[in-house]
């Protein structure tokens, strides 16, 4: 296996996502860039361009027409992913830290804002036009997670309308996008949670922490699965087809001038999903692995880095031969 | 009854009935406020014994003399202060004294005076006074001439047992154990080949700074604020405690009889006759104590030298102990080394050895000779069970040149079974260093060597006891160019011969091979200098160090090589036996690596080169005998591939060609700190502890060839330890024989390990097929749990 090397941003990496299809891969980074790329190649097929701070988080809708975008400029902008013009921009009084189209029809858009600047985190759904110029400038629904839940770091949409959030303390939330009212949240994690993926079919999550952990949780925030490395995780993906889990991760950005490569163990690792053994791991990166990405058909992976690289790694005819277990896929 | 306690006064007491009132009542306390203390009055007399026996004409003569040498002292006696018991025993029932005075001194303080510094006071040639207080010779007049224990030391505590000391021995499958100490835990742990440790115990809290082993794996040793605590048996019980106030550091005696422990804290004093301390008011202010043991009596306790005091700069372990555990002995201000006996903990012959400027010294590792008569029994048996079985002539001759051979190969002890070497560096220009090896209890230097310009040096005894080798520390005469030398004995040799060998380099770690005739030493090309500091050269860089592996041969007679036709077959057959010298020879040099320790196998052949701490924790594995082997199966298929061939007169042979020296694996145990073998010598255990590095803190098990067979992380990881094992109760002959028959004994392992492995696999499969159950359990229930939301979606 050989990665395609992206040299993408000047600063750390900070998402990374493929489209529904898997052709093009969507990159946004700290250096306010915002790019797609060819997902086979690597190649740079085109810019996002407008925004004025860290890009935090992106999004694309299942038919690739449109991108949302999460800046620290304070604003969340909707684009038109052939083109990169801006169709809308919602803009906000504190950075935008996640945005998610809601799965399936994405008529709707899930913004969060980070605490900052003395705003509280705050949630908010936008309805989504076909026509831009239709988009009401009022939202559908606002709420403030409580306070005691600390800020959330990463939102996703749940099936049925229903919103999951990672916080600072560690506590994973799910509320009712529509009347934003709370319906669980626990404290699973004993760090940041990092990284807040889920699986195909919507049964179940990955949750990452800086506590060294990740964790399947169901849709009742029971902890199905634990995986544990010896570095803080920013990043955790479930492949489509195989049971398998690929985290990423490594010693802290602060400390890394301080580690050497080897040390800092910015590798991806692979757990068989169901057993929890790790399998495989895979070097190359010389910073922390800040975002993984599985491509839709499970043929491919991406990270993203500190250093601002992003290797694609298309798998190799071995890796889907390979059984850990004769139950395997 | 306690005193004044009227609750328990019987209710019918009659208060006008004294008598019954004084039988009820206590009063020990009134008696004990009024009591009258006991006058001494006789507490200036002394009895003086040894005095010289005279009439009545010379006892006021005797008198002055007395008066006048006690004054000396500073000792007054009263006016009329002698009584002198006289007898008629002389001639002719002339009054003669007795030999002994009675003494009236001035005051209590004088007779103490006396007592303390005219105790075995030479009076003349023939005098010698003994003092003892008047009270004591009554004293010690009653004691009784039979010795009756149970009334002087009590009736014995019960038997109390102990469990047996080597429990972990009865092992099955004959693993090692590990102690290990993590976070603040003490764990116990088998060490397992192809699965995780297993725990046997795990305490919290069970030692407040660290743990040791003692030498032969019997006890583990933790250390305490108020003292050591010995532990052992298959439950690891509490054994002893050794109280010793901020004790920092504990060692062994050789055979484990005997413990030596140190505080920086001095010995606080305690009163005479007070016991709820081990020591006595003469240990008050030492640093070191030496135990018994099994008893966790304190036999001796050390001061310290008033310079170690005040440079708080103690050597550890300070007293050094002979094989045999019958001395020990330590270096007193680099001007002596000073010998006690054990368990007398006496000095040796009542004076020390004066060494002026000596700064090392150690002890010779000794093994005895087999006995003369288990000798002669086995070579009983031999003969008996040779007879029946090999009747012919032919067997006969073929067994009695084994035995020779056997003999030639046996290692005789030539030097006396207690031997110390030692240094003395160069003073001057003109006293070259002194290497030497001196046998006691005669103090006779039995070999001795001056090397120029010898300014320090290390004493390295080959564990079994064959060789010394003193690195030593040398300047040429101008003291500017600096180089090392490896001065070499071999002690099994008559007159024990030595070489030399020279390093321009700086080495960096030195050891024995333990059973063979081989060292490692790791050289530096890098030099200190304004840039580097000698921590750092010794720690090395990498690409800067290199490996050498050294054999020193001893001297013998080469047989002429016989020789198959060729050129050179006339000239051959001309040379005669041949003396070899001996010596130390190069056997394999590796440069330009990242090591900078050496570790031998404990059972030889293998050794493992390690890049520790600073050099990121490269391990490279090394068989030192690998040549042998390829010859020998060359040999076994048939000689065919051992070719030989003449070329200009001499000889190669194409088994030459395979290398002696055979690097295994060159791997990596990432930022590794400390390397152990097993006391077996199968495994070796590298750590990361938490002192030199911060994360990654665990352990990496690996075999002999390198293989990594388990890795085990433990977060802030100080300690991990293999358990010693004591030497083995097998005979030479019966280690010969099963090392001969390896295979048939081996075979039984083999099928224990592979019926474990398919065991392993059964419950593993088992494990997994639960886990897939469980996962495609939840998964169905999940995706109902949406369907039915759907649904109810879909109706509304």
């Amino acid at each position: 296996m050989r990665p395609i090397v992206v040299v993408a941003h000047t600063r750390p990496v900070t998402r990374v996502k493929y489209n529904r299809d898997g052709d093009l891969l969507f990159t946004a980074g700290k250096d306010s860039g915002f790019k797609v790329v060819s997902s086979a190649t690597g190649e740079m097929l085109g810019t996002y361009d407008g925004h004025g701070g860290v890009v935090w988080d992106i999004d694309i809708n299942p038919d690739t027409t449109r991108c949302i975008s999460a800046s620290a400029d304070s604003t969340a902008r909707l684009w038109e992913a052939s083109s990169g013009k801006v169709l809308h921009t919602w803009t906000s009084i504190a950075p935008v830290r996640s945005v998610a189209f809601n799965p399936g029809t994405a008529d709707k858009a899930l913004i969060v804002t980070d605490k900052k600047m003395g705003q509280p985190c705050t949630a908010i759904i936008v309805s989504i036009k076909d026509n831009p110029a239709d988009i009401p400038e009022e939202p559908i629904n606002i709420f403030l997670p409580d306070p005691e839940l600390t800020p959330a770091l990463i939102a996703r949409w749940g099936p049925d309308q229903t919103i999951y959030m990672g916080h600072e303390n560690g506590t994973i939330s799910c509320w009712d996008a529509m009347s934003g009212e709370r319906i669980a949240s626990k404290k699973i994690f004993g760090g940041f949670v990092t990284d807040l993926q889920f699986a195909e079919d919507m049964t179940h999550f990955i949750a990452s922490s800086k506590d060294c952990s990740a964790k399947i949780l169901d849709l009742k925030l029971h902890t199905i699965k634990t995986y544990t490395i010896e570095r803080p995780i920013n990043s955790a993906a479930m492949c489509p087809h195989k049971e398998h889990v690929i985290v990423g991760g490594g010693q802290d950005a602060a400390n890394v001038t301080t580690t050497g490569a080897k040390a800092g163990k910015f590798e991806s690792r692979f757990f068989h999903k169901i057993l929890g053994q790790e399998f495989m791991r895979v070097r190359g990166h010389f910073s922390p692995i800040n975002t993984v990405a599985v491509h839709p058909d499970g043929t491919s992976y991406t990270t993203g880095a500190e250093e601002g690289n992003l290797r694609i790694h298309h798998l190799d005819p071995d890796y889907f031969k390979f059984k850990l277990d004769p139950r395997d896929p | 009854m306690a005193p004044a306690d009227f609750d328990h006064l019987p209710l019918d007491l009659d208060l006008a009935d004294d008598a019954a009132l004084d039988a009820a009542l206590d009063y020990s306390d009134l008696e004990a406020q009024f009591a009258v203390p006991e006058v001494d009055h006789f507490e200036t007399v002394l009895v003086v014994d040894g005095v010289p026996v005279v009439d009545e004409a010379k006892r006021d003569k005797l008198f002055s003399v007395i008066r006048k040498q006690f004054a000396k002292e500073g000792v007054r006696i009263k006016e009329h202060g002698f009584d002198m018991p006289m007898a008629a025993t002389g001639k002719g029932g002339k009054l003669m004294s007795k030999g002994y005075v009675f003494i009236d001194f001035e005051t209590p303080a004088d007779a103490d005076l006396a007592l303390k510094n005219l105790q075995l006071f030479k009076f003349d040639k023939a005098h010698t006074f003994f003092l003892n207080r008047f009270k004591d010779v009554e004293k010690y007049a009653a004691v009784p001439d039979e010795w009756d224990e149970l009334a002087a030391v009590g009736p014995l505590p019960p038997f109390k047992e102990q469990g047996f000391f080597r429990d972990w021995l009865l092992d099955q499958a004959a693993r090692d154990q590990i102690a290990v100490f993590n976070k603040n835990t003490v764990s116990l742990l088998w060490s397992n080949k192809d699965k995780a440790p297993e725990v046997v115990h795990e305490r919290e809290g069970w030692t407040e700074g660290y743990v040791a082993w003692s030498p032969k794996g019997s006890f583990l040793a933790s250390v305490h604020r108020m003292g050591i605590g010995l532990w052992g048996n298959a439950a690891m019980d509490r054994l002893t405690r050794f109280h010793h106030p901020g004790v920092r550091f504990l060692d062994f005696s050789p055979l484990e009889t005997y413990l030596v422990t140190f505080s920086p804290e001095p010995l606080p004093q305690v009163a005479a006759g007070d016991t709820s301390k081990p020591w006595g008011p003469e240990s008050a202010g030492h640093h070191v104590c030496i135990w018994h043991v099994r008893t966790g009596r304190l036999l001796r306790s050390f001061a310290l030298t008033a310079e170690e005091i005040a440079t708080k700069n103690v050597p550890w372990p300070l007293f050094k102990w002979s094989w045999d555990e019958k001395y020990f002995a330590r270096i007193v201000a680099n001007a002596k080394i000073t010998v006690y006996e054990a368990p007398a903990m006496a000095l040796l012959d009542k004076k020390s050895i004066n060494l002026p400027g000596v700064t090392e010294f150690d002890w010779m590792p000794y093994t005895p000779d087999e006995d003369e008569e288990t000798a002669a029994k086995k070579k009983a048996e031999e003969a008996a069970s040779s007879t029946p079985n090999t009747p012919t002539k032919g067997g006969k001759g073929k067994g009695g040149k084994k035995g020779a051979a056997g003999a030639a190969n046996e290692k005789r002890n030539l030097t006396p079974a207690h031997v110390l070497a030692y240094f003395v560096p160069q003073t001057g220009t003109d006293n070259p260093a002194q290497l030497a090896l001196m046998s006691l209890p005669t103090r006779q230097i039995i070999r001795q060597k001056q090397v120029f310009f010898g300014l320090g040096a290390k004493i390295h005894f080959h564990p079994a006891g064959d060789y010394v080798l003193f690195k030593v520390d040398r300047t040429n005469r101008s003291g500017k160019a600096s180089f090392v030398s490896l001065e070499v004995f071999r002690l099994r040799e008559k007159d024990f011969p030595a070489d030399s060998v020279e390093f321009k380099e700086i080495i960096t770690a030195f050891a024995w091979e333990p059973t063979g005739n081989r060292f490692a030493v790791v050289t530096t090309t890098d030099t200190p200098n304004a840039d580097i500091d000698i921590k750092t050269v010794l720690a090395g860089a990498p690409g800067k160090m290199t490996a050498h592996i050294y054999e020193v041969e001893a001297a013998h007679t080469e047989a002429p090589v016989a020789k198959r036709g060729g050129a050179g077959a006339a000239a051959a057959a001309v040379a005669a036996a041949k003396t070899v010298p001996g010596g130390v020879q190069l056997v394999k040099s590796f440069d330009r690596r990242a090591v900078n320790s050496v570790f031998w196998s404990p059972k030889g052949r293998y050794v493992v080169f390690a890049g520790l701490r600073n050099l990121q924790g490269v391990l490279e594995f090394f068989d030192v005998d690998a040549g042998l082997d390829a010859a020998k199966d060359a040999a076994a298929a048939g000689g065919a591939k051992v070719t030989t061939t003449v070329v200009n007169g001499t000889e190669v042979t194409a088994s030459k060609s395979v290398e002696r020296v055979a690097q295994l694996a060159n791997t990596e145990h990432h930022g590794a700190t400390d390397l152990a073998w097993d006391p077996t010598g199968r495994y070796v255990l590298s750590t990361v502890s938490m002192w030199a590095k911060g994360a990654d803190n665990g352990m990496y098990l690996w075999d002999v060839r390198g293989t990594l067979l388990n890795k085990s992380p433990r977060e802030a990881l100080k300690q991990a330890l293999w358990r010693p094992r004591p030497p083995t109760l097998l005979s030479k002959a019966k280690l010969k024989h099963i090392r001969k028959n390896i295979k048939s004994y081996a075979r039984e392992f083999e099928i224990a390990d592979a019926a474990e492995s398919s065991e392993l696999g059964a419950a593993e499969v088992e494990r997994r097929r639960g886990l897939f159950n469980d996962w495609i359990k939840f998964r169905s229930q999940a995706l109902l749990a949406i369907e039915a939301v759907e649904e109810v979606e879909t109706v509304m």
